[in-house]
């Protein structure tokens, strides 16, 4: 899976779950402008780990963390769990 | 303004989500055209009841309650649109007013029923799936906090839990806010969403549940002959109250008065009422009492009528002994089944539509009342009244009995 499809997973679950507008989801944007609060961090985590198979750690997915950030968590996470096997 | 006569209490504005739809127009053509809601549930699948009374939709929904939906239960979910129409309709804009002086009021029986799933979530794969909306969605205030979130009312804000009557009690404290000045605006009533397998099986296995499956739209048959148990349902019911006075000056429509309110306990048992309905009585008494009434006065009763064989007969009694010149009766829960903590506020907003509008709705699904009631029910079509006074029923486990006495505003 690449950085664009991990993103368009998280843009769809940002836009379905969340109901962030669609043009606010950018690469650069940061959780917090996406009026994602604590409570919607630990959510936003499950829903990510239930789509794509790994879980981010707290500081992986802060209210200051872009979602290309998060995007190259995921992808990490998901490189080092397939390295594992 | 006399201080020794308590202001009227008006109701303002009326919001109606359930099974027959979003908006008080789609409830009360449902109730008007006497037809039952109940269709067979795949979410009951498999279970000896498997039908139900779901609020269809609401179509769109988390978009149209916006960025906040996420985090909501559905019973919360229905009590935001529920309030929405009801402030809409009472003519406030919460953008414009002075949300310290509104109260929130809205009771749930339940709470929410999404904590089922996270057991199943807990039990198979272990406590780091749970979500952590699991309380969020759960705890039964949850409608009340939404609810002043979204309409920016920091006033006094809570849940009663009075399990079938929680709505009705919602009414309750309501008034007594606004008489007690605690408050200029009380948005209140009464939501809830409960239908999920466990609460679906434990009312089966209490014996209160219909078991009609062969003909679920005609389950929910109150006061008639072959009733055999209620039928569960989603919903909410907001109403706006105001004092009167206040109502008036603002140019606001008054479309009815609460006009007395009685809360009683059976302090009996926590299921069964007791036989003589002594707690109910009183309750009755008291609404007529405060609102300066006599039994005589009574056009119209809007009753609990569950459709359960020992509820219908006891309240069939006490309607007939106490107001024994035959008001007419309906109960709605025949059309919308048994919304539990959100009826009693429902009921109390489609006795104030019954109140404007002169027209009292059928029980749906009854043709001639039970021999042993010898109360007044309407049936098949609605029927034309000048409605002056009416009593709306409501009364839970716990043996929680509220009444109100609604009257028309002029």
């Amino acid at each position: 899976m690449t950085d664009a499809e991990v993103l368009a997973t998280i843009r769809t679950v940002l836009t379905t779950t969340f109901q962030v507008p669609d043009d606010e989801v950018t690469p650069e944007a940061t959780l917090e402008q996406l009026e994602m609060d604590s409570l919607a961090l630990a959510e936003f985590a499950l829903v990510l780990e239930e789509r794509l198979g790994v879980r981010l750690r707290g500081e992986q997915a802060t209210r200051s963390t872009t979602l290309a950030e998060v995007a190259a968590h995921v992808r990490a996470l998901r490189d080092g769990s397939v390295a594992a096997r | 303004m006399s201080p020794a006569r308590p202001e009227r209490i008006a109701v303002t504005g009326l919001g109606l989500v359930t099974a027959a739809g979003e908006g008080v127009e789609a409830t009360w053509q449902a109730v008007c055209a006497g037809r039952g809601t109940a269709t067979r549930d795949p979410a009951l699948a498999g279970l000896p009841v498997d039908f139900s009374c779901r609020v269809p939709g609401p179509r769109d929904a988390d978009r149209r309650i916006g960025r906040a939906a996420w985090r909501m239960g559905r019973f919360v979910k229905l009590a935001v649109l529920a309030a929405r129409e009801a402030v809409r309709d009472a003519g406030l804009d919460p953008r414009g007013w002075d949300g310290s002086r509104v109260a929130v009021v809205i009771g749930c029986g339940m709470g929410g029923t999404e904590w089922e799933e996270q057991a199943r979530r807990l039990e198979e794969q272990g406590p780091g799936m749970v979500s952590p909306l699991a309380i969020p969605t759960m705890i039964p205030n949850l409608a009340a906090g939404e609810v002043s979130i979204d309409l920016r009312a920091t006033g006094p804000s809570l849940a009663p839990a009075t399990a079938c009557a929680s709505g009705a009690t919602a009414l309750v404290v309501a008034r007594d806010l606004l008489a007690a000045g605690h408050c200029d605006v009380a948005v209140a009533g009464g939501a809830e969403a409960a239908v999920g397998r466990l609460s679906t099986a434990g009312f089966w296995r209490m014996g209160a549940l219909s078991e009609r499956t062969g003909d679920a739209g005609g389950a929910s048959r109150p006061f008639a002959p072959d009733r055999d148990g209620f039928v569960m349902a989603e919903g909410a019911g907001v109403l706006v109250l105001e004092r009167a006075g206040d109502a008036a000056a603002r140019g606001a429509r008054l479309r009815a008065v609460l006009a007395g309110c009685g809360s009683t306990s059976d302090a009996h048992h926590p299921t069964a009422p007791p036989a003589g309905a002594a707690g109910a009585e009183a309750a009755l008494r008291a609404a007529l009492a405060e609102a300066g009434l006599d039994p005589y006065d009574v056009d119209h009763v809007n009753a609990h009528g569950t459709s359960t064989p020992l509820n219908d007969a006891t309240e069939a009694a006490l309607i007939a002994r106490v107001l024994p010149h035959r008001p007419s009766v309906t109960a709605p829960k025949g059309a919308l089944g048994h919304s539990l903590g959100a009826a009693g506020a429902v009921e109390a907003a489609l006795t104030v539509l019954t109140i404007e509008h002169r027209l009292v709705p059928p029980v749906a699904n009854l043709g001639a009342a039970a021999p042993e009631a010898d109360i007044d029910c309407v049936t098949k079509q609605p029927r034309r009244q000048n409605v002056r006074v009416a009593l709306s029923h409501s009364f839970g486990f716990g043996g929680h009995n509220v009444v109100l006495a609604l009257t028309a505003a002029r």
